[in-house]
């Protein structure tokens, strides 16, 4: 029998789930940055990356540092804090706190998804492009709209568990 | 019998892999490994080959069988390590340099290697180093005089560079990486016609060759001394891949944020919402420049023609 050589087709189980690298990092400005963190992680098993478990391990100390950062400045905000501290500039304080936190997710999401992007770039150019996965991004959006602040009513302190966004 | 059509095949698929005609040699390397499977050898030849062609998951599998059949091969770790570095994997790539200078302290396939990584990675001493120490192994290599042309550029030593690929060309005026070396030595002594007539010789030869693509973009933009700038970040961008691309988007973000939250506190309302204003305006010309200049390389590309003295 003649020896065939490899088709060039991705051999890790679930790769036709996979999406463009920059997706998640860019519906997370819409839609809240856990569940970009979740399909950042997920898209670099579907993507077959070499080092997806030290992505999957760096995503949930990620999460929980800066999801811990939130916490603290919710907490420090609730309870007064700020003002007792800085007086007038607590709330300049709490800003910048809060811009802190919003940035921290975009360097984690930056990282994961910075050791995707070769591999992204190279599976897109394999015939059919890989997808912006705008079905996700909608549901994301949408639950980002109406889910979470009904259950910021119930639960007080949703945001930073879920992450802000920027619409 | 089987013995030797396997030799044949595997040095016609070699001497095809040397002339560049890797589709050729993909069909050898089948008639070759049809005639003997367990070939390691054959194996981490034909990853290679795939690595050249940029078919980056059949030279993982192809390199992996290789060392599977014989995990001491050389040949075998070249091929993973140039597998490993075409799928990002710099680390992995560096791993296989080490290993076979273990294995083979005097070959010239991990100096190679190493010139690939230190190319990749911009590491202007390094790729200086491992060059020098190719050409005492290999005195005439076109490679390595490429690689030696490079370092010099990247160190702003243009008229070195251009020497040193002029050289090059001597030995293989039809070597598209000495075409475009000699385009990177134009363009570090600011000749921008030449350094782009360079890198279309070099796309002539080789169409998917990125960093010759890079050359006739920046060399083109820096002919349009008027217009060119406003394309600056686009190109930067261009260069430097959508990594950069997103780090900017953080560091904008950050100076914006903190910028806005001084604004708020202080109540410079006008100022806060220039500010706004001004950073969608931003945002909008930089997405704008990126269209334009698609269409402005997609342009200048159609030009490829080779150059035989420049």
């Amino acid at each position: 029998m003649r020896y065939r050589i490899p088709d060039e087709v991705p051999r890790h189980r679930f790769a036709r789930f996979a999406t463009r690298a920059s997706a998640p990092y860019w519906a997370s400005l819409v839609g809240g940055f856990l569940p970009a963190l979740l399909w950042s992680t997920a898209n670099a098993w579907f993507l077959g990356c070499r080092d997806r478990r030290w992505q999957t391990a760096f995503a949930l100390i990620g999460y929980s540092t800066v999801a811990a950062i939130g916490a603290v400045r919710l907490w420090l905000y609730q309870s007064g804090t700020f003002e007792t501290v800085f007086g007038h500039d607590g709330r300049l304080v709490n800003a910048l706190m809060n811009s802190a936190y919003f940035l921290g997710w975009l360097v984690v999401l930056r990282i994961l998804i910075g050791r995707q992007v070769d591999l992204a770039a190279y599976r897109g150019s394999l015939g059919k492009q890989l997808p912006w996965g705008v079905v996700l991004i909608g549901l994301m959006v949408l639950t980002d709209r109406f889910v979470v602040p009904a259950v910021f009513d119930y639960f007080n302190g949703i945001v930073w568990v879920w992450g802000p966004s920027r619409l | 019998m089987t013995s030797d059509l396997f030799d044949a095949a595997l040095q016609a698929a070699e001497d095809a892999m040397r002339r560049g005609s890797h589709h050729t040699a993909l069909r050898h390397f089948e008639d070759a490994l049809t005639a003997n499977p367990e070939s390691a050898e054959a194996h981490a030849l034909l990853s290679v080959c795939l690595s050249r062609m940029n078919r980056r998951f059949g030279a993982v599998e192809e390199a992996e069988r290789a060392l599977r059949i014989d995990p001491e091969l050389p040949l075998g770790h070249i091929a993973l390590g140039y597998a490993a570095l075409a799928t990002g994997d710099v680390k992995g790539a560096k791993a296989a340099v080490e290993h076979v200078h273990r294995l083979e302290p005097e070959g010239v396939s991990a100096l190679t290697l190493r010139c690939d990584i230190a190319l990749a990675t911009r590491e202007q001493g390094e790729l200086k180093t491992a060059a020098l120490a190719l050409l005492a192994r290999a005195p005439e290599d076109v490679y390595a005089i490429c690689m030696l042309s490079r370092a010099a550029s990247l160190g702003g030593k243009g008229a070195e560079a251009e020497r040193l690929a002029r050289e090059a060309l001597r030995i293989a005026p039809d070597d598209a990486t000495a075409h475009e070396m000699i385009g990177w030595a134009f363009f570090a002594q600011r000749k921008y016609r030449q350094a782009k007539e360079a890198a279309l010789s070099a796309l002539s030869m080789a169409p998917d060759n990125e960093t010759a693509f890079m050359l006739m973009a920046a060399s083109a933009l820096r002919q349009r001394w008027l217009t060119g700038w406003m394309f600056s970040f686009a190109l930067w961008v261009m260069q430097n891949s959508e990594r950069t691309f997103m780090t900017a988007v953080i560091i904008f973000n950050a100076v914006l944020m903190l910028t806005g939250d001084l604004l708020w506190h202080y109540e410079q309302t006008p100022w806060l919402e220039a500010l706004n204003y001004g950073s969608w305006a931003l945002a909008i010309i930089a997405l704008g420049s990126f269209v334009i200049l698609s269409r402005i390389l997609a342009h200048e590309a159609r030009n490829v023609r080779l150059v035989q003295d420049y």
